[in-house]
């Protein structure tokens, strides 16, 4: 603990220096001067050095304008052009500048960000404009963005003409004379420049769109940003419109299907334990969870707690050229995020909401307790058992009158024959979400700001008891100018959620969920003749646990600074100190409250939680994080650009877990660890403490020849705690070149119609670390189940694992070539990438006899290969107002086991590693529909001394007259074949947007193009265990009257129609209508009257409909492999409104 | 200006600093990296005191059979309310990886490692010969359970690292892991304390008693296993089971259980709450749970959910075992009648049959009592032993199960002396098999008993096995030492015999004799060339080419 102390104070010794020094520049005098020059901050700290001698004054402001990176706006003949101007500056401050040339020359100057405006003084600029046609009058008008937001600066001419207008802070210009059917020419970089007849209008609002194929977009890659003509690595990046307004939970959900070669899947639909998984083309290991790294503004973060709202853009890392300067952590890419930061201008406030109706989905059909009773009854038999009801029992099931006998063997205990379903009875046909959003931005040149708060509440599926979840984001981002060096960027935020869930698993085997789907319809809730006061004797406990059981409640805080100090120390060179200290706390309760379940007796016959209990966990997270790096810009001549980046990061991880239990509480309605009933018995308490630390230094350079060759090189050594000492360093390099065609002459002359085309090529090695445990290199004690000897409690202690010393990280290496293009003033784009991963020394557990008797030690003797192709095309464009874009994604990715220690075994099922093959292929066995007699199963391939007609006929491979899966070895593996893998292939997104007037929609589909699973067999076959009830899908069993059965016959224990086999596989191939939108955004006219600058109504649904191969469909395509009984996915339709005042 | 120039040095001397200071920082950043973990411990920095030994020891105890074990569901005794169950009817398959397998080398490996790295451990002597005592003693229960499923296996003596090559060894001959378990037991015999001079405090670890019992046990299988199945040197391990049981009956150290309130009632209450702790001299080894509700950290449930919820029910093949009370079988005995109704097969029997299999009107739990039926029993009986109707609701029960109790080991040794002579006199029934029929009040048996009524001493002896022992987990491997099970496996099961004004309505299948008819004929199998071994797990044999499987499998 001390040293994480001290290494705090010397982050804040620092930070306190440099900042304290920095500071004195702001305490200098500000010029007095405002009638005639608006004063901006960037204006004093921008030294200029010129000399001109009988110059005219347009000279000296082109001389500005190339000196400096303010543009100059006037109109040429406004100016005199009298050579009468003499000066001589060396690093004057351009404040100073303008101020003499203002006093000197009688000129006025407008500062709006980084354009001058220039006027003559105390005239109005138009007036010195002689026309004299007198149909002349005034226009005005605003200038907006898309979203609504104010454009300043945008340069407006009048076609034709020198007349020039500048939007000014609020988006307003204004010309005092114009002709009447003059027109007017917006422009502005980034955005599309646009043309607008004034005729019949007064007043004229122009919505400027972001011009999306514009070279100049900036991409933001590892510490820093790239201009994305630029790019030679693999980076795909996100819009952020892509994620806005969708009703999902977070924005791991919206980013499905955005990103070629990111693939995100969920296991759940349980409020806020969904289960998110994201992925970056494909398997990289087969150890850890292969989920990127996720870098939020700059350092670590987490996609779980983050407010999609706060978010301006994603980048997506794919290639080891674009992701080695993360070193060691970013072995599967990594997703950038970046917040979204004030603007200078007048203080905006907007506010967006959304209403989500979510309504569950992939659940199973219920049977009624008779139709139940005739399938136990068919199966029992069929195994050569009695039949498990008799005729009598079957007609009470049927008749709502007689629910229950009492039992005659036990005269305290009632045989029920209710017929209750319990899913209608427990579960919601329709649950709700909401979602607010309050953001407040603006600022001056110096300092800007955005504060945005959140919050997001969601219900979950059961009518009752404990389920759902709720999120609150706040956010400050605050950038500050201290001086002409100094400037520092603060983004500091903070996030909780509250996630209630039952006491007791929900999903799962033998879950609550498995209680409702699978257990007898013939059970009811509360005993009969006790006016539902006491739950029944016998029964599940699925409502009990739910309306009494207590509750688990986990709390999540999280509290992240990022404090950028940058300092522009000269011209192209900059430092930047990085300091986040992140600071997470979970809390975690589980009360199991005992709940009696009665007999006819009245007394407790048996209980939920007999021993009630209570369990708190408390745990605190401190990450530290400290980064300095070096940029250095620089140019020789004008054809060669050269960038640096050099630096060094300490990262630190700090896991600080206490859990407590009391159980026997003296009041099963005070969950407290005070109250444990036996004082002599104390709470148990544990603590876990888990540490690591990573040290790395990076560097960096970009060559750029006439921005046609591009060659980028990284280089990043990474030190971790996480190894034995002696093997903790590591160096990993990364190159990557792009070549830029349309840049050549030739190119462009013998191929017009690109106008892009540029081929990327990267190699590239990184480490992956994730897959380290913390202290693997020493051996380790664990804790064995407690012994009594006595009636006492005693300790014991043993090895559960073999540690390795030399055990290191995974080293990944990946190659990747690309093209980009564009065609037809890139109205269609496209983008082409292949690439090949070898992870060369992947940590495997080689499977070991049994006769080792501990759990092997991992060692580095695998090799992993994954290749795959991802592609991108897009096409946007506008029919008079009608605007339109579509965009297409598709990838791919196979993987295999290239190298692993020699030793294969073929199981049947999912084998997670085989060598030659991909990983979680699938051996199994090949089903020919089933056996339609005794005489057929004669002739056939012993398979099962059960076996008979009805069941499935398993196809003999070697032809030696039996089923089975020989050596299981790959020379021998009997009857077993390869029926694919459990990893999706071929993952499409496709996008569909236009705009009409106010109208806008979009349609987002997503899906996979093939994917084997098998199906947790226990749930899929009718009565596989005497206890599970079947469903209505399973009606459609094998008889001799349906012999193309969805299902063999009925058979209990039917564990050899069970083995793995072709019959269970299914196809989980999906298209998925992901989200649809439809919008309104209003008038301006009308929104002006009511002070409100801009307010969009919208439709958004989300996971609406989906097509898939499965024919076992109670399940989702999503569903992770051999899933049994899942907390159901919700299909969401949401109706939101965002407005901006 | 000049102020402008101050600042600028400044500037200049707060960009050096901060280098400086940046440096430094990186350079002590070094020592962070050094992070060792804070709340576990290392193997390294334990093994050092007979402390540290004991805990060592304690994990072993984890490996000992639960309650649930004591069922006779792979034999023909019981059946599951759940089904068949899969080894009794034969229509196992073999499996890829086998938890007993697993887990007996998980067993061994903690016992290798505890007997090497106490050659660190400085201490007590004697205390550390104990514990050694203990882990040899688990070693030889782990491979007894082994060779008992899979014959000869491989005879892991150290502990293992990935790349030993024992790891591929082949499977040793059943003698060679016969010896081991010989040896550790008698190292374990000779340096644990005898149950009289173990304290208090470790009521519940193995003892002196313990390994001679078990090893008992072992030398009966491997020697009737041998002589019935006709391979090695059956006398051998017939004499040591002998000498085993007579070192524990001699040593005065056990005596069968007397409920001293009402001795009738010793064999029921055996299995209750009384039956549990020190006091009672029967246990030999047991398997501990805690204590009461208030000390209820280790609980079970085998009153109310194992055995009312009939994950075990008797059988017919059970119930006609018992003798009549003039010590006749059922075809023999005048007292024999035909069933009137439930009641009737009660009558006149060795009364452990009702402290065994519920007869109608038994207390069963709080004001109810037993009434026969289908309901959680496919046969119509339900087991009583072990059923404590105080456990009945709320459920959780701490009586502790008597893995190794002293009926056994008399048992085990008149069997041995038997199969090793061809016959047994009347002093060695009466040290025996006559003690714990008295203890029921049933008659003697003798030589001459047997002869007058053309008896078979063999059978009589099984006999008072099966029936002591039911559903206590012996039946199945009883059967397969004895080779009957080709015999006795695949006929039909059978349960209760069916009365309408009893039963009520049913819908199971009934023989001509209005049996119920629990699993047919044709639906269970037993191929003697096959099942008398268990499969070795695929995965095992995929990974050790070395392996060889099991005949037919």
């Amino acid at each position: 603990m001390s040293k994480f102390l001290r290494f705090k104070m010397k982050v804040f010794a620092i930070l306190l220096m440099i900042v304290s020094t920095g500071f004195h520049p702001l305490m200098a005098n500000i010029p007095t001067n405002p009638n005639e020059i608006f004063w901006q901050m960037d204006l004093e700290s921008t030294k200029v050095s010129f000399k001109v001698v009988d110059a005219r004054i347009i000279d000296v402001l082109k001389k500005i304008e190339a000196k400096t990176d303010f543009h100059m706006a006037y109109v040429t003949n406004e100016l005199p052009s009298d050579r009468n101007v003499s000066k001589d500056y060396n690093k004057e401050s351009l404040l100073k500048v303008l101020e003499e040339l203002s006093r000197d020359y009688k000129l006025k100057f407008t500062q709006v960000n980084n354009t001058i405006h220039v006027g003559i003084q105390d005239l109005p600029a138009s007036e010195n404009i002689e026309i004299q046609d007198e149909m002349n009058r005034p226009v005005s008008g605003r200038v907006l963005d898309e979203t609504g937001e104010p454009l300043p600066g945008v340069n407006i001419l009048v076609k034709g003409t020198n007349l020039v207008a500048i939007s000014d802070l609020d988006g307003k210009f204004q010309f005092s004379s114009v002709a009447d059917d003059a027109v007017l020419i917006f422009s502005f970089i980034g955005f599309e420049s646009k043309e607008v007849s004034i005729l019949n209008k007064e007043t004229i609002d122009v919505v400027l769109g972001e011009d999306m194929a514009d070279l100049e977009e900036i991409v933001v890659v590892g510490f820093g940003e790239q201009k994305k003509a630029n790019l030679t690595g693999s980076v795909a990046t996100v819009d952020s419109k892509a994620l806005e307004n969708r009703p999902v939970t977070n924005v791991m959900n919206a980013l499905q299907g955005t990103a070629p070669g990111l693939t995100v899947t969920r296991s759940s639909g349980q409020p806020g334990q969904e289960g998110y998984n994201l992925n970056i083309r494909g398997i990289t290991s087969v150890n850890g969870n292969n989920q990127p790294l996720v870098i939020v503004d700059g350092v670590e973060g987490d996609l779980n707690l983050l407010n999609p709202n706060d978010i301006e853009s994603i980048s997506v890392l794919k290639d080891a050229a674009a992701a080695s300067i993360f070193g060691a952590k970013a072995a599967d890419g990594v997703i950038l995020v970046t917040t979204k930061r004030g603007i200078a201008g007048k203080t905006e406030v907007t506010y967006s909401g959304m209403y989500t109706f979510n309504k569950p989905y992939s659940q199973p059909e219920m049977l009624s307790s008779y139709e139940q009773g005739l399938m136990q009854n068919e199966a029992r038999v069929n195994r050569g058992g009695n039949p498990v009801w008799r005729d009598e029992q079957l007609a009470w099931m049927q008749d709502d009158n007689i629910n229950y006998e009492i039992n005659a063997n036990n005269p305290d205990r009632y045989n029920y024959y209710y017929n209750l379903n319990k899913k209608d009875l427990i579960m919601r046909d329709l649950t709700y979400s909401q979602n607010h959003n309050l953001a407040v931005k603006g600022g001056n040149s110096n300092t800007q700001y955005l504060i945005s708060l959140g919050y997001y509440d969601q219900n979950g599926v059961f009518k009752f008891g404990p389920d759902g979840t709720k999120r609150y984001n706040a956010r400050i981002n605050l950038n500050t100018k201290f001086s002409d060096v100094f400037s520092l960027d603060s983004r500091v935020s903070y996030s909780s959620d509250e996630t209630m869930a039952p006491s007791r698993n929900v999903g799962g085997d033998y879950g609550m969920i498995y209680e409702i789907y699978q257990s007898r319809a013939i059970y009811p809730v509360y005993l009969p003749e006790t006016d539902d006061t006491q739950y029944a004797q016998g029964t599940p406990s699925y409502f009990a646990s739910l309306k009494d059981g207590g509750y688990y409640q986990r709390n999540r805080g999280d509290f992240n600074g990022i404090f950028t100090l940058k300092a522009a120390v000269a011209k192209g060179l900059s430092l930047k100190l990085v300091y986040n200290p992140r600071f997470r706390n979970y809390k975690e309760e589980q009360f199991n409250r005992t709940v009696p379940f009665y007999d006819r007796s009245g007394s407790p016959s048996n209980y939920l939680n007999q021993v009630n209990a209570i369990r708190k966990e408390r745990t605190n997270i401190f990450n530290n994080n400290i980064q300095f790096y070096a940029d250095y810009d620089w140019k020789l001549g004008e054809d060669h650009q050269f960038h640096v980046l050099g630096g060094y990061q300490f990262q630190s991880y700090r896991y600080d877990e206490i859990s407590a239990t009391a159980r026997s509480l003296m009041s099963n309605d005070a969950p407290s660890l005070n109250f444990g009933s036996d004082p002599s018995v104390p709470p148990l308490v544990s603590d876990n403490i888990q540490t690591n630390a990573y040290l790395s230094y990076f560097g960096r350079i970009n060559y750029s020849y006439k921005n046609k060759y591009l060659f980028e090189a990284n280089l990043r050594n990474d030190i971790s705690s996480k190894l034995a000492p002696g093997y903790r360093s590591k160096t990993f390099p990364s190159f990557s070149a792009g070549w830029v065609l349309t840049g050549e002459d030739w190119f462009t002359q013998a191929l017009p119609f690109f106008d892009q085309f540029k081929l990327r090529g990267s190699w590239g090695r990184l480490g992956n670390a994730n897959v380290l445990g913390n202290y693997d290199y020493i051996s380790l004690l664990s804790r064995g189940p407690n012994y009594y000897f006595n009636n006492v409690s005693n300790i014991s202690l043993y090895q559960s694992n073999l540690a390795s010393f030399e055990k290191s990280w995974e080293t990944i290496q990946s190659t990747n070539f690309g093209i980009d293009l564009g065609f037809l003033d890139y109205r269609l784009t496209a983008s082409f990438d292949y690439f090949v991963r070898q992870n060369q020394d992947m940590l495997v557990t080689v499977t070991l006899p049994s006769t080792l008797g501990v759990n092997p030690s991992q060692t580095n003797s695998a090799k992993l290969e994954t290749k795959g192709w991802e592609v991108i095309v897009g096409w946007r464009d506008q029919i008079g107002e009608f605007k339109y874009n579509v965009g297409f994604n598709l990838s791919d990715n196979r993987n295999k086991v290239l190298e692993y220690a020699g030793r294969s075994v073929y199981g049947q099922g999912v084998n997670s590693i085989i060598e030659g093959l991909p990983i979680n292929t699938i051996f199994a066995y090949e089903a020919d529909g089933y056996f339609q007699s005794e005489s057929e199963v004669e002739n056939w391939a012993f398979q099962d001394s059960r076996t008979g007609a009805g069941d499935i006929k398993y196809i003999d491979q070697n032809g030696d007259g039996e089923i089975n899966g020989g050596l299981f070895r790959p020379e021998d593996h009997g009857d077993l074949i390869n029926v694919g893998n459990t990893s999706p292939r071929y993952l499409y997104g496709a996008n569909l947007n236009f705009q009409y007037k106010g109208f806008d929609f979009s349609a987002f589909f997503q899906g996979v193009g093939e994917r084997k699973m098998l199906i947790f067999t226990n749930a899929a076959i009718p009565l596989m265990q005497s206890w599970r009830m079947p469903w209505k899908i399973q009606q459609d069993y094998w008889t001799p009257e349906n012999p193309d059965a969805k299902f063999p016959r009925l058979y209990e224990g039917a564990s050899h129609n069970a083995r793995p086999s072709t019959h269970w596989v299914q196809d989980a191939a999906y298209l998925r209508l992901k989200n649809l939108q439809v919008g309104y955004t209003f008038h301006q006219g009308i929104l002006d009257k009511v002070g409100v600058s801009s307010a969009r109504v919208y439709f958004s649904g989300q996971d609406l409909w989906e097509v898939t191969k499965m024919w076992f469909n109670y399940y989702d395509p999503e569903n992770p492999n051999n899933v049994s009984f899942n907390y159901p996915f919700f299909r969401s339709y949401a109706v939101g409104v965002n407005i901006t005042l | 200006m000049k102020k402008l120039k101050i600042m600028r040095k400044l500037k200049n001397i707060t960009i050096k600093l901060s280098v400086v200071f940046l440096l430094i920082a990186v350079a002590s950043c070094q020592d962070e990296l050094d992070l060792t973990p804070e709340t576990q411990i290392s193997d390294a920095n334990f093994w050092n005191s007979t402390s540290d030994l004991e805990k060592a020891a304690n994990y072993l105890y984890s490996y000992l059979p639960g309650i649930y074990d004591a069922n006779d569901n792979m034999g023909v005794f019981s059946y599951s309310n759940n089904g068949a169950n899969s080894i009794s009817d034969g229509t196992r398959i073999t499996p890829a990886t086998d938890g007993s397998w697993n887990s007996n080398y998980r067993l061994i490996r903690a016992c290798n490692n505890i007997l090497e790295k106490s050659e660190g451990i400085t201490g007590d002597e004697a205390t550390i010969n104990k514990y050694l005592a203990e882990a040899r003693f688990f070693r030889a229960w782990a491979y007894a359970d082994l060779v008992k499923k899979f014959g000869g296996v491989p005879l892991i003596t150290k502990t293992l690292d990935s790349s030993s090559e024992e790891l591929f060894a082949p499977r040793s001959d059943r003698d060679a892991v016969l010896d081991l378990i010989y040896d550790d037991l008698d190292f374990a015999a000779g340096n644990l304390p005898s149950p009289g001079a173990q304290s208090a405090a470790e009521y519940g670890r193995i003892t002196a008693t313990a390994a001679l019992a078990f090893k008992s046990r072992v030398a009966l299988f491997e020697g009737t296993r041998a002589k019935f199945h006709n391979y090695g040197s059956p006398n051998t391990h017939l004499q040591l089971a002998i000498d085993a049981a007579e070192q524990v009956i001699s040593s005065g150290e056990h005596q069968l259980f007397t409920y001293a309130d009402d001795p009738a009632l010793s064999y029921r209450k055996q299995f209750h709450d009384i039956g549990d702790g020190k006091s009672n001299p029967e246990p030999i080894m047991v398997r501990l749970y805690a204590q009461n509700a208030s000390n209820n950290l280790a609980a079970h449930r085998m009153t109310e959910s194992r055995l009312n919820q009939g994950y075990m029910v008797p059988t017919r093949q059970l119930a006609d075992l018992y003798l009549y009370t003039d010590g006749l079988p059922m075809s023999q005995s005048s007292l024999a009648k035909p069933q009137e109704n439930s009641l009737t097969q009660f009558e006149d029997r060795d009364p452990r049959i009702a402290m065994t299999i519920f007869s109608k009107n038994e207390f069963y739990s709080t004001g109810t009592y037993y009434q026969p039926g289908f309901n959680f029993s496919p046969s119509g009986y339900k087991f009583c032993k072990y059923f404590d109707p105080t456990h009945f609701s709320p459920p959780d029960t701490w009586v502790d199960y008597q893995i190794i109790r002293y009926a056994e080991v008399l048992l085990n040794y008149i069997e041995a002396k038997f199969e090793l002579n061809g016959s047994v006199d009347d002093a060695d029934l009466d040290m025996t098999i006559n003690l714990i029929r008295s203890r029921v009040g049933m008659p003697s048996l003798t030589n001459e008993f047997v002869v007058a009524n053309s008896l078979d001493m063999q059978t009589e002896i099984r006999r008072e096995r099966s029936v002591e022992l039911a559903n206590e987990g012996f039946n199945y491997w009883d059967l397969i030492r004895w080779k009957t099970a080709e015999d006795i496996m695949p006929q039909t099961i059978y349960g209760a015999k069916f009365f309408l004004e009893e039963y009520g309505e049913t819908a199971n299948k009934l023989d001509e004799n209005n049996f119920v008819i629990v699993q047919g004929e044709s639906d269970r199998f037993f191929d003697p060339a096959k099942d008398y071994l268990w499969p070795l797990p695929l995965q095992e044999i995929g990974l050790n080419p070395a392996l060889e499987q099991n005949p037919n499998w």
